[in-house]
């Protein structure tokens, strides 16, 4: 079951993470809004632990210069991280139904 | 490059085309700016764009060969191009002979540099899409 919690984990962190880049996105025109982000290497690690709660930092990359009212949500960049997002939760729940249709497999003593 | 690096290069140069943009606005917002903090008129603003690594740092072992080229912004200059002169002696700020001195910001020159930077624009989001679904459609191998 360690594959199968793992993905969990995963899943879990991907789904907190589209809940981040969504609250950047609606925020884009608040003065004084730092872009909000997470680092997922650092996340998996931690979420053995506690798997509901993610460290969420301020992001460094965002629109340092160029914005007067303090905000700095690239927005460019939190559509593009959004995209990537998706592209992964999709390939993580791709790998999770492979998992439970060998599993079926299994359990059905390969006459599927 | 993995896949993801394609993205960061398409959404620096998404970011790059909006300042782009924004520094167009503002030319022609004061196409006909007189007076200005420094004195003098209106001084047309140009982007300087230039080839940028966007990839992570800290990923060790990579070749010189697979820096993620980028785009940024890297300065915004002011153009040097003289400043037009108009003869309104009604005017304000009119010299002694009766000449206003205007930005040196041309109007064709910006609507058809606002068309560029949108078309760079969207041949950008194609670029995403693009491999957003090549990404998508590799899932499906084995199916």
């Amino acid at each position: 079951m360690e594959v199968t919690n793992l993905l969990e984990r995963a899943l879990n962190i991907r789904a907190q993470y589209h809940k981040i880049l969504s609250g950047n996105i609606a925020n884009v025109e608040t003065p004084n809004y730092k872009e909000k982000d997470i680092d997922f290497q650092i996340e998996i690690q931690r979420s053995i632990g506690n798997p509901n709660n993610v460290e969420i930092r301020e992001s460094n990359d965002g629109d340092v210069i160029g914005s007067i009212d303090g905000n700095t949500v690239n927005m460019e960049n939190q559509i593009v991280k959004m995209t990537e997002n998706h592209m992964l939760f999709t390939s993580l729940v791709q790998v999770i139904s492979k998992k439970f249709s060998m599993m079926r497999y299994v359990i059905s003593e390969g006459r599927r | 490059m993995g896949i993801l690096d394609i993205l960061k290069i398409s959404a620096s140069a998404l970011k790059a085309e909006r300042t782009r943009m924004e520094i167009t606005s503002s030319n022609l917002a004061n196409i006909h700016t007189t007076r200005t903090d420094e004195g003098g008129p209106y001084k047309k603003k140009e982007v300087v764009f230039t080839a940028s690594d966007v990839s992570e740092g800290q990923r060790f072992g990579r070749m010189l060969s697979d820096r993620v080229n980028g785009v940024k912004v890297d300065e915004i200059k002011e153009s040097t191009r003289g400043f037009e002169k108009v003869h309104d002696p009604g005017h304000p700020d009119a010299d002694k002979e009766g000449y206003v001195t205007y930005p040196n910001v041309n109007l064709m020159e910006e609507m058809t540099d606002m068309i560029a930077a949108t078309r760079a624009y969207e041949a950008n989001i194609n670029a995403i899409n693009t491999t957003k679904q090549m990404f998508l459609k590799a899932l499906e191998i084995g199916k």
